[in-house]
């Protein structure tokens, strides 16, 4: 190895650690004792982790979070193929329209749009339910603007090939376009996966009971919670917080290869 | 085997520029069809048509009698072989090849079955669990073809499917497709811009040019009888000699010294420009006075060989002029030769129209 590569991964390597220094300095903490973090003695233990699970209701958060994350993921990208696969494919009248409507909701900032769902969801009696936690965030501008961007450069003889040999339209989206786009969708999945497990403000004032709450709201009570003598008990506010991110970690290393393969996919052609 | 019928079709993708015209077209079932024509007159949009893939702007298409125009297209009982493959890059060949089954619920055993079939008729049993990328040209071509032949349909079309191979190949898949088409006894319609691809594979050739069908007949009759300059310049190789000329007293006359062209013109053409054709095959070639009814003067300039007979370019007064001539014929570069015609072998077309004037 010559000397600019060398300092290429020592640079790369000093990147990556200052990323990764607020994270490792936060499971450094979650391993001490309340004691032990403010006075400075470094006494060490798992029971913060323990302590988390229990005091915090953290399975049942984690279960809501899994519940809403994983359905909005599940139930926006259903619509966002659709729609994606509608405006590259078909002609209808108002086509460029409606997908110039889709588009501009990009640049409504979601706050926004808070209280008009908050009135409306309260109107219908949805607020403090899965349901309500999951359908504002189904209807995804960003990801039917992005996938039909790439449905658009899958060439249309492939689908012209499947109209021929017997499909139809449904089969030619999920037996050609769906499997082709692959690391497109995988990609988006993930994207819109984190988004709603770190979103905060919409759980924060569509739930309200104790077993509606998500991880990200639980945490943030947690927070308040265990305040000992006006001090946040730190070390088991970084346990749950190192735990609330496992899942996802968890989830990135099971669709990673699809990414990688998305991104070299572009490459060898 | 089913009919096809195009009765005044056309086609325009803008307003007022239509890229295929007022088309009639009548395939008896059974019938191998090839469509021939220049790159952009067309082909692929009557074929695309045909399939269901375009819609038709006017006119109608009849498939089996019954009016076809609005049927989706994997309602048509049509397979077809597209010019760039469109194999899916996601499957292996084997899916490749068995998915219009697995489209009409055909059980999996069955596809199997039929897909070992297929693959075994065109050499492709080794490759069965490869990707398309992982395939040669000529092996992605069979795969296409195999996707198209794995089903019974009733009419097969296919789009330049040896355009991209090698010569050699092209030749030997050229008997396959002929071959198979004897086999599924099936209606066949196949579009090449390659005239030897036409000649050797149709039962009928449509000749087009700028979105017209300039004529429709057997290779034969395209041959013996072109209907048209176009037809009669883009069928043969190597391409027939035309010479400028004018009706003068009733008779084809040219200005140029050394030129007969004895042939009578109809009276209604005195005046009139017109193109004599000549194929390069019918020329006799002599180093002295042969006598032949129709005679040139010319000096070679250029001799090819193609194996079996040789290409004589000769410059002649009327312009440059090409014969083939048998190996044999004993004649060299600068040579000054007399290069003659009968009057039977000779074709007659208006210069305006191009259209072509029959010689009693
Ligand atoms: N989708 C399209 N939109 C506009 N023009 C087209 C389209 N497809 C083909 N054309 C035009 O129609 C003419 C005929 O094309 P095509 O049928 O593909 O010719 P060929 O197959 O004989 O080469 C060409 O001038 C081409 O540019
Ligand atoms: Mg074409």
């Amino acid at each position: 190895m010559n000397t600019s590569g060398v300092l290429l991964r020592t640079t790369a390597v000093a990147v990556g650690l200052l990323f990764l220094s607020p994270l490792l300095y936060g499971i450094w903490i979650s391993l001490q004792t309340a004691n032990g973090f403010f006075s400075g003695n470094g006494e060490m233990t798992l029971q913060n982790y323990v302590d988390a699970v229990e005091k915090m209701n953290f399975l049942r958060y984690l279960f809501n979070s899994l519940i809403v994350s994983g359905g909005v993921t599940i139930l926006s990208l259903a619509t966002s193929i659709m729609a994606a696969y509608a405006f590259s494919r078909f002609e209808f009248r108002g086509r460029d329209l409606i997908f110039g409507l889709v588009v501009a909701t990009l640049m409504i900032p979601g706050h926004i749009t808070l209280i008009p769902n908050y009135l409306n969801f309260a109107k219908v009696g949805l607020l403090d339910t899965y349901a309500g936690l999951i359908l504002p965030a189904v209807a995804n501008g960003f990801a039917t603007f992005f996938l039909r961007q790439y449905f658009r450069g899958i060439p249309r003889s492939l689908d012209e090939a499947a109209w021929m040999d017997g499909a139809n339209a449904w089969k030619v989206l999920y037996r050609v376009i769906i499997p082709m786009s692959k690391p497109a969708i995988y990609a988006m999945g993930l994207f819109i996966f984190l988004g709603e497990w770190n979103s905060y403000v919409w759980p924060l004032i569509a739930t309200d009971s104790p077993d509606m709450l998500t991880l990200q709201i639980g945490l943030a009570r947690l927070y308040k919670m265990d305040a000992q003598e006006g001090l946040v008990n730190w070390p088991l506010v970084m346990a749950a917080a190192t735990l609330t991110m496992l899942p996802v970690l968890l989830g990135f290393a099971l669709v990673e290869r699809h990414l990688v393969r998305g991104i070299s996919m572009g490459a060898i052609k | 085997m089913i009919s096809i019928a195009l009765e005044n079709v056309s086609k325009s993708y803008q307003a007022d520029t239509p890229v295929v015209k007022n088309v009639d077209l009548d395939i008896e079932p059974g019938e191998f069809v090839v469509i021939v024509g220049p790159s952009g007159c067309g082909k692929s949009t009557m074929m695309r048509m045909i399939a269901g893939l375009e819609r038709i702007s006017s006119g109608t298409l009849r498939i089996g009698g019954k009016v076809a125009n609005d049927i989706p297209p994997q309602h048509r009982d049509i397979a077809m072989v597209f010019q760039n493959y469109a194999l899916y890059p996601h499957l292996t060949v084997a899916e490749n090849i068995g998915f219009s089954l697995e489209m009409r619920g055909v059980s999996k055993t069955e596809r199997l079955r039929r897909v070992e079939v297929v693959a075994h008729l065109l050499q492709l049993s080794d490759y069965l669990h490869k990707k398309p990328k992982d395939l040669s040209g000529g092996q992605r071509q069979r795969v296409a073809m195999g996707r198209a032949i794995a089903r019974d349909a009733k009419t097969y079309l296919m789009d330049e499917p040896l355009s991209n191979l090698d010569a050699e190949l092209r030749s030997s898949m050229r008997a396959e497709i002929k071959h198979l088409h004897r086999q599924l006894k099936a209606t066949m319609i196949y579009v090449t811009h390659d005239q030897v691809e036409a000649l050797t594979l149709a039962d009928r050739i449509a000749v087009m040019n700028k979105g017209v069908l300039l004529q429709f007949d057997t290779p034969e009759k395209i041959y013996d009888d072109p209907a048209s300059l176009f037809v009669a310049g883009f069928i043969g190789s190597p391409p027939m000699n035309f010479i400028e000329a004018n009706c003068k007293e009733g008779i084809v006359q040219t200005t140029k010294e050394g030129t007969r062209i004895p042939i009578t013109c109809p009276p209604e053409l005195e005046g009139e420009d017109v193109v004599v054709g000549l194929r390069p095959e019918n020329g006799v070639l002599s180093a002295g006075d042969k006598r032949m009814a129709i005679e040139f003067r010319g000096e070679v300039m250029l001799i090819e060989t193609t194996g079996s007979n040789r290409n004589i370019h000769a410059k002649t007064a009327t312009g440059p002029l090409l014969i083939v001539a048998p190996r044999s014929a004993a004649i060299g570069l600068g040579d000054n030769v007399s290069i003659g015609y009968n009057t039977e072998d000779a074709f007659l077309f208006e210069k305006k129209t191009g259209k072509r004037i029959h010689l009693s």
